[in-house]
C-alpha cells in the first residue's frame, strides 16, 4: 500500500492532470484537417426551405466570385458553390437558374445571414482570447 | 530558445499552524509602501525620504486547500505561503514566504479531496526571502 500523499502532493498531481488535459484539447492547427473540413457536407434547417445541405466556400470559390461584377450572377455563383457537392444533380451553376424565384430569393436571404451559411467558429476557452472585437455601427 | 530553471518558482505550499494544508500554483506580488517625505525650508530635495507603511498583496491562478482546511480557508483562516524553485526544498535555494495571509477575492470548486480556488488574490502581513 503507498503512502498516503500529503495535500501539497495532492494539488500538485491535481493541477498537472488539469493543464495535461487542457494541452491535449487545445486546437492544433492541422492543414490536413482543415481541407478534410472543407469538403464536410454541413447541414442548414430552414424554416422555409427545410433541411439545405452545403458545403463551406473555398478561397478557390471566393477567387472566382470576385471575378463577377453583376450582383445577381454573383448570388446564383455562391449558391451553386454551396450546393453542389452535397448535391450532384446540379452539375453547373446554370441549373440554378431553373429554381423558383422564392427558392433562389429565401437562398439568398440565408447567404445574407452571417449565421447560416457563414458561420464563424467561436474561439476555444483553451485558446488564444486575442479576438478582435466588431465594430459597433453606432 | 534557452530551457532554463527560474530560480524561485510561482508555486509552493501552504501551510495552516505548521501543518501543510495545500498547494498554490502561479503566484505573482504587487507590493506596496507608503512614501514618507518631507522637505525643509531652502531645500527642493526631501530632508526625510522613507518607506512607511506596507502591504503584501498577491494573486495566483489556483490553490488545493485539503478538505480538513477548505473550512477554515474559506472562512478567513490566516495561512503561510512557501513559495520554491519547483516546490522542492534543496538546502540553500531560495524560498519566499508569506505570512499571516489571508485570501480575500476568489471563487471556488469542489474536488475529491479538497476545494480548488481559482485566480484568487490575498494580503499577507509579511514577505520573507530566504533560504531553505
Amino acid at each position: 500500500m503507498s503512502a498516503k500523499k500529503s495535500p501539497a502532493e495532492v494539488g500538485k498531481e491535481l493541477f498537472e492532470k488539469e493543464e495535461q488535459k487542457d494541452r491535449e484539447v487545445a486546437k492544433k492547427f492541422s492543414p490536413q484537417k482543415i481541407l478534410e473540413d472543407a469538403k464536410a457536407i454541413r447541414v442548414l434547417n430552414d424554416p422555409v426551405l427545410g433541411e439545405v445541405k452545403y458545403t463551406v466556400l473555398t478561397t478557390g470559390d471566393l477567387l472566382a466570385m470576385n471575378k463577377i461584377t453583376d450582383e445577381w450572377e454573383r448570388a446564383r455563383s455562391t449558391i451553386f458553390r454551396l450546393l453542389h457537392k452535397a448535391y450532384p444533380e446540379l452539375k453547373e451553376e446554370k441549373d440554378v437558374d431553373n429554381f423558383p424565384g422564392t427558392v433562389t430569393t429565401r437562398l439568398c436571404v440565408l447567404i445574407a445571414g452571417p449565421e447560416n451559411f457563414f458561420q464563424i467558429p467561436q474561439v476555444s476557452t483553451h485558446g488564444s482570447k486575442s479576438m478582435k472585437k466588431r465594430k459597433s455601427s453606432a | 530558445m534557452p530551457n532554463t530553471t527560474p530560480v524561485i518558482g510561482r508555486n509552493g505550499s501552504i501551510t495552516i499552524n505548521g501543518a501543510e494544508a495545500g498547494y498554490i500554483k502561479g503566484v505573482t506580488f504587487d507590493i506596496d509602501a507608503d512614501v514618507i517625505k518631507d522637505y525643509k525650508f531652502t531645500s527642493d530635495v526631501p530632508a526625510v525620504l522613507e518607506s512607511g507603511n506596507k502591504s503584501f498583496k498577491f494573486s495566483f491562478e489556483k490553490m488545493f486547500i485539503d478538505t480538513t482546511y477548505a473550512d477554515l480557508v474559506v472562512k478567513g483562516t490566516k495561512i503561510t505561503i512557501l513559495l520554491g524553485p519547483a516546490n522542492c526544498t534543496p538546502v540553500g535555494q531560495p524560498k519566499y514566504t508569506l505570512s499571516n495571509a489571508i485570501i480575500f477575492h476568489h471563487g471556488w470548486r469542489d474536488e475529491q479531496n479538497g476545494i480548488v480556488i481559482e485566480n484568487g488574490s490575498g494580503e499577507a502581513a509579511s514577505l520573507d526571502l530566504g533560504t531553505y
